[in-house]
């Protein structure tokens, strides 16, 4: 029978956030084709979460039992990888540093088909069937992959299992690992030090404008971000004025971010601004001004004064969060 | 009573031969002073002439000889006329003394001696003294700003003075110490002979003090003449030659286009790149510092002068007997890369040098270096450069497209081939920009309204090429001029209008280099003229219309590249108060005078810090005529202002900055005719 | 060091989402009145290409790209920044998203070029985005890979380099032959040509290769079935959030917030 893989992460046993949603999707695909699902945990010390990992929807979890890779080593891990797979029908990596590396080499070492960052993956017809932005995003590619099929997962697009799974096997395969294929060796890995979330890489960024009215507005920005675990942004008419660091200014000569959710508060939406979100996914202005352009770009927006809906805002998101 | 007036050369001064031992001296002196300077002018390239001298001679009228510059400041225009006028005089008294002295031709007599040589050499002598007088007041008392350097400049201003002075003295003693029958013709040596022999004086007294008054005068004199070409003093001469030589057709406005196929340096490395006239205009400054005094980078503090671009370049030339070795200019410390950036290229600069040096073409040639040779440009500036030859415009970001902002209005863009006579040439800035896109809007359905018919050159336009030119990246420029003028050839163009200044002084100034000569308008031109022939409706209301509480309705903002470039001043105003029947105060400074809102020469895309910024210092001056709507004339001037009075803080919240165009809709009634037609694209002409 | 270089010509990816449009039925967007450009991230991957080779003096430059005769514009480019040589695969249109395809041609024209130490490509191309071409080119060359490279230099006989990873990044010592697919960073944009090099580049001249004439590598793998290529659904004009008072209008914010799946 064929099996679909799905390569797992884990922390300290207890696997990541976005294994436990490649799992979930795994799962749903296996369930959909009539085939099993197995999970790599590449390194004994991954090893450890192999019950988790069952629970989170693998049929079997397959610890590929070799010290050397706990560390992540593409070379090794690929070798790894392409000796363990048995008859994939498709194999589910994150879209991340690690899946997208991994990827391409792997689809090619199994002569598989190869699909990158996909957003939505369904079983029809005995084959995948997945879409994909392209274009930044200005268009959705939907394809069919029959055959074996390599895979790479956006984070945030597959709900992990609501229901824990029982059952299932561990598998602890020994593989057997030729160091001659290490062509590049780590030197050192450097953690960058920043102060709250990067804005480059933050998902969720909550940005102010000349209409905060002052430096203390941007106080109340920093408990909404907070909550939302958020980057803090600014247009240049807030920047200017100096209640935010230039660091912060977003725009044609500030800095280009791509988040899922762009909170513009007290943000007219001047062209130079956008510039430097073109490619948020949603946006939401609050805004006085029914007129102001932000709108036109926006997903969502409220027309009211941002100190009256500020707190409130807090409060609910705050609530809502928790569940 | 001698029957002829007239009066005895070198009375009472025995030995007078030995001046002409001085004189030698001086024309030596002299000579090799001009030689050293006429020496460096030729490090320079050849410079264009035009003959036109008819031309020629009536600027020298005006601007030598009248001084209008000069007088448009007035007091120090008078106390410039004064000593200049006041020297002229006194130096064609000394070459009649010398014709009568030395030539033996008797001149010196009859009326002409009376008349020229007593009364009015007196005259000058005195307007030259008052000048003189004031200049040092102006100097240490007013302690006019832009006059604080040149510790030296006052010593040769006093030196004048003494000078000045002790002739006066000198004919003092002479017609009291001979009894000058013809004494009363020169009043101010009278007067003081009246006080020596009122005070006693004796004649052998007079005799000696004349002697050795004399020969310090002479001395004095002849060491302030041979000192003019060692320094600003130099300028009595340049600048009536600089005046006549000027370039007629500016080069600011039309800048000098690089033929690639031959240039050796890609502007201007070393001073061997300039022009030989570039080079020359560096020794004409007189330092007087008008250029600088509303130079918008200087006045917010940017590191660019312009007095001091010439003076440094002075230096440097002066300094740096040759270039071979030497690094280039911007590297080697005689000028600093972001002096050239900061420049706006406004104008104000040219316009108000007295000696009509010109500072721009300058400052463009060490762009070009900058940018063609080293490919070294700032950030900011570099992106726009990328993006108009990526994109074909400067506007990285924008999310609409040439044909987005027509495209409700029911307009469409000319297909390949057609033709037609009137082009709208829009320009990037109005076409992709959010706030001047909807000038592009207004001026389209006023020219649809008056029955104009015109064609649209949508995804084919390409940016005219001003801000690369401006940026120094001739070949850019080239390119996009010679695809422009392919595709106006295309659609047989003959006659352009644009909203732009920019375009339209490149389009009509600097395509005629490459063969492109079209009949071009600025918007504000066109619509005089709609306005003139009747096609557009009057505006209701005899009466001024005057904004709250009898303030102005409208002040007006002139852009650089319509007013001082182009000379359209009278335009824009006429339809702001003719036919819109607006009141319009007028801020201090504007027409020739016209401070820059900050975006020429590519300074649109440029960083700029926030307590120094152009566009709030002008918003400020426009916003103290107590006006609510700023009008201009410019997609570049509009964000510009508009982002500028929101600078100022409180007191721009109710400031509108608007495009005239904008106001004439405004005025007509006709919003509904430019608000979107339809929403198929979710109401993106908010 | 001999280095190759892979750029893409690509459909401006900054073109305003008007201009952006799609046939119906279509598989790739329609290309009329778009300027095209070269891949952003191709960019930072020449830049990369030449400081190297001014850190190893003696290496060249070789650029090659894949697509139409009209290609040669960013090749001229690519020459204007010095690069040494360009070379054009030449196909009939812009190359879609096939990457095996697009991969083992370009493997093979590396070959035949070649021998190459080093290739550099984008990590993704702007168009389709897939991120697939330089490890695939790697894998057909036998070459190891290092993905998402930000800043290189020779060390030794290999190159010490920089690579992003989620929240810092890794410096990696990687043999020769290899391949890199770079990412974006401060110290890669790649720099702006002299005018005097770009009218140098309108002289070089470009070696074209048919892509029909290489013997390209065989791969089994059929290219993707395309079912459809549509338009995100369009965001209108904001939908505005009202309600009674400002606690209301903030519990339906983040009511549609959770809808939208974003927080
Ligand atoms: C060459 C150039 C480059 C530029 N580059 C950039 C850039 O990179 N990034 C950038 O951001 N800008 C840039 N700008 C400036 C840009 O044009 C705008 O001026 C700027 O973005 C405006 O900032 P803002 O939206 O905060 O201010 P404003 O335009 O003044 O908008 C303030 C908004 O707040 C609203 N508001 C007021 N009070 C309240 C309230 N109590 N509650 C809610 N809303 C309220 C108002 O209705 C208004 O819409 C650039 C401009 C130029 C000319
Ligand atoms: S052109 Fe304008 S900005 Fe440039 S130096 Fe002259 S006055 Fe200053
Ligand atoms: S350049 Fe002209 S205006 Fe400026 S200081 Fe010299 S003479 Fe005066």
């Amino acid at each position: 029978m064929e099996n679909i893989y799905v390569l797992t992460d884990a922390v300290e046993s207890r696997p990541t956030r976005n294994t436990l949603e490649l799992l979930g999707l795994g799962h749903r695909l296996a369930q959909a084709a009539g085939l099993k699902l197995r999970a790599w945990l590449p390194g004994p010390a991954r090893g450890q979460a192999a019950t988790a990992v069952l629970a989170a929807g693998a049929d079997e979890a397959v610890i590929l039992d070799e010290p050397r890779l706990d560390t992540y080593q593409p070379e090794l891990w690929l070798q790894a990888l392409t000796a363990t797979a048995s008859a994939p029908a498709a194999v589910i990596l994150p879209a991340d540093s690690t899946g997208r590396d991994l990827a391409p080499r792997l689809a090619y070492r199994l002569q598989s088909q190869l699909f990158t960052d996909a957003v939505e993956v369904s079983w029809s017809d005995g084959a995948v069937v997945a879409k994909r932005p392209v274009y930044g995003g200005k268009a959705i590619m939907t394809a069919r992959v029959a055959g074996p099929v390599v895979l790479t997962v956006r984070a945030h697009t597959a709900s992990p299992l609501a229901e824990p799974k029982t059952g299932g096997e561990i598998l602890r395969e020994a593989v057997q690992i030729d160091e001659a294929v290490v062509h590049t060796r780590l030197v050192e890995h450097v953690e960058e030090k920043t102060e709250g979330v990067r804005l480059e890489d933050a998902r969720v960024i909550v940005s102010g404008g000349r209409g905060l009215g002052g430096a203390e507005g941007f106080a109340e920005l920093q408990k909404l971000a907070a909550i939302l675990h958020a980057g803090i942004g600014a247009s240049r008419g807030a920047v200017d004025l100096g209640w935010a660091p230039p660091s912060w200014q977003i725009g044609q000569t500030g800095k280009i971010v791509s988040p899922d959710l762009y909170l513009a508060i007290g943000i007219s939406g001047a062209s130079q601004h956008m510039a430097g979100v073109a490619s948020a996914k949603t946006i939401v202005a609050i805004n006085t001004d029914p007129e102001a352009p932000i709108f036109s770009y926006a997903r969502l927006g409220v027309v009211a004064d941002y100190k009256k809906v500020l707190p409130h805002l807090i409060t609910a998101l705050a609530a809502a969060l928790k569940q | 009573m001698p029957p002829v007036p007239t009066r005895q050369i070198y009375w009472n001064i025995a030995g007078h031969d030995y001046m002409y031992l001085f004189l030698l001296v001086l024309a030596a002196v002299f000579l090799y002073g001009v030689w050293r300077h006429y020496r460096t002018w030729q490090r320079g390239r050849p410079s264009p002439w035009e003959h036109r001298y008819r031309e020629r001679w009536r600027r020298f009228a005006e601007q030598a000889v009248v001084q209008l510059r000069l007088v448009s400041q007035l007091v120090p225009g008078i106390m410039h006329l004064f000593i200049s006028w006041g020297m002229v005089v006194l130096f064609l008294g000394t070459v009649v003394v010398a014709i009568q002295a030395d030539l033996h031709i008797p001149i010196m007599r009859g009326w002409f001696y009376l008349y020229f040589q007593s009364l009015a050499l007196d005259a000058f002598g005195l307007v030259a003294v008052a000048g003189t007088v004031i200049a040092l007041w102006l100097r240490y008392v007013r302690r006019l700003e832009r006059l604080r350097k040149g510790l030296f400049d006052g010593v040769l201003t006093g030196l004048l003075l003494v000078i000045l002075l002790t002739g006066f003295v000198l004919e003092g003693l002479r017609i009291a110490a001979t009894a000058d029958p013809w004494g009363l013709w020169s009043p101010v040596g009278y007067a003081l002979a009246r006080l020596f022999l009122a005070a006693g004086t004796s004649v052998t007294v007079m005799r000696h003090v004349h002697a050795t008054l004399w020969w310090t005068h002479m001395i004095l004199a002849f060491v302030w003449l041979g000192y003019i070409p060692f320094s600003k003093l130099f300028h009595l001469l340049l600048a009536p030659a600089n005046v006549f030589a000027q370039p007629l057709t500016p080069p600011a406005q039309a800048l000098p286009a690089i033929d690639f196929e031959t240039a050796t340096t890609l502007g201007a490395a070393h001073f061997e790149d300039f022009r030989r006239k570039d080079i020359f205009d560096l020794d004409v400054c007189t330092e007087c510092g008008r250029c600088e005094e509303w130079c918008p980078a200087w006045v917010t503090e940017k590191p660019l002068s312009p007095r001091a671009v010439i003076l440094d370049l002075r230096e440097g030339l002066h300094s740096m007997a040759r270039s071979e070795g030497e690094p280039p200019l911007v590297a080697g410390g005689v000028i600093r890369a972001d002096t050239l950036w900061a420049c706006t290229t406004c104008g104000y600069c040219q316009e108000h040098c007295p000696v009509f040096i010109e500072h721009v073409p300058k400052i463009i040639d060490m762009r070009r270096y900058l940018a063609m040779e080293e490919a070294r440009l700032p950030d900011a500036m570099e992106a726009a450069l990328r993006g108009i030859e990526d994109r074909g415009h400067p506007w990285r970001g924008s999310r609409f497209s040439r044909e987005d902002w027509f495209r409700d209005l029911g307009f469409s863009a000319l297909r390949p081939g057609e033709k037609t006579d009137v082009l709208y040439w829009v320009g990037c800035t109005a076409a992709l920009e959010e706030r001047s896109r909807k000038v592009a809007r207004a001026f389209a359905v006023l020219m649809r309204e008056a029955g104009v018919r015109f064609g649209l050159l949508g995804d084919q336009e390409q940016c005219s090429g001003d801000p690369a030119r401006r940026m120094g990246n001739e070949y850019l420029f080239q390119t996009l001029a010679q695809a422009n003028i392919q595709s106006f050839q295309e659609h047989g163009v003959k006659t352009i209008v644009t909203t732009c200044p920019h375009c339209y002084n490149t389009i009509k100034n600097e395509y005629p280099q490459f063969g492109g000569v079209y009949q071009v308008y600025h918007h504000t031109e066109f619509l005089a003229k709609l306005v003139e022939e009747g096609r557009l409706p009057a505006v209701a209301g005899n009466d001024l219309n005057s904004g709250e509480n009898n303030a102005p309705a409208v002040t007006y903002h002139d852009p650089c590249y319509l007013g001082r470039y182009n000379g359209h001043y009278d335009e824009p105003r006429s339809l702001l108060t003719d036919y819109l029947r607006l009141d319009l105060s007028e801020p201090e400074l504007s027409r020739r005078d016209s401070f820059c809102c900050g975006a020429g020469g590519g300074r649109a895309w440029a960083e700029e810090d926030p307590a120094h910024r152009v566009s709030i210092v002008r918003s400020r001056q426009l916003m103290a005529t107590g006006a609510t709507t700023i009008a201009t004339a410019c997609p570049f001037c509009l964000p510009m202002l508009t982002d500028g009075v929101r600078g100022t803080g409180q007191e721009g919240e109710h400031v509108r900055v608007m495009d005239i165009a904008e106001i004439m809709i405004e005025r007509l009634g006709w919003q509904d005719k430019v608000a979107p037609q339809n929403t198929i694209t979710g109401g993106t002409e908010g | 060091m001999k280095i190759a270089i892979l750029l893409k010509r690509i459909l401006d990816p900054e073109v305003s989402p008007h201009k952006f449009s799609l046939e119906p039925g279509a598989t790739r967007p329609s290309d009329a009145g778009i300027p095209k450009v070269i891949s952003p991230f191709d960019e930072n991957a020449l830049e990369l290409a030449l400081q190297l080779r001014e850190k190893s003096p003696g290496s060249t430059v070789t650029a090659i790209s894949m697509g139409p005769p009209e290609t040669v514009e960013i090749l001229r480019k690519a020459l204007a920044v010095t690069a040494d040589a360009a070379v054009l695969v030449q196909i009939e249109t812009d190359p879609g998203p096939d990457a095996f395809g697009t991969a083992s041609t370009l493997a093979a024209a590396l070959q035949k070029t070649g021998p190459f130490d080093l290739v550099l490509a984008g990590r993704q191309a702007g168009d389709w985005d897939q991120g697939q071409v330089g490890s695939l080119v790697a894998e057909m060359l036998g070459f190891p890979c290092v993905t998402f490279v930000t800043q290189a230099s020779p060390s030794g006989n290999g190159l010490r380099l920089q690579r992003e990873s989620e929240n810092g990044y890794d410096v990696i010592d990687a043999d020769l032959p290899l391949v890199l697919t770079v990412t974006n960073h401060p110290g890669n944009v790649l720099r702006l040509p002299k005018v005097r090099d770009v009218m140098m580049a309108n002289r070089k001249p470009v070696t074209t290769i048919a892509a029909s004439d290489l013997a390209a590598m065989s791969t089994k793998i059929p290219p993707l079935e395309i079912l459809a290529l549509e338009k995100p659904p369009a965001v209108a004009a904001a939908e505005i959030v009202g309600g009674r008072d400002e606690q209301e209008i903030a519990a339906r914010l983040v009511q549609k917030l959770q809808e939208l799946k974003v927080l």
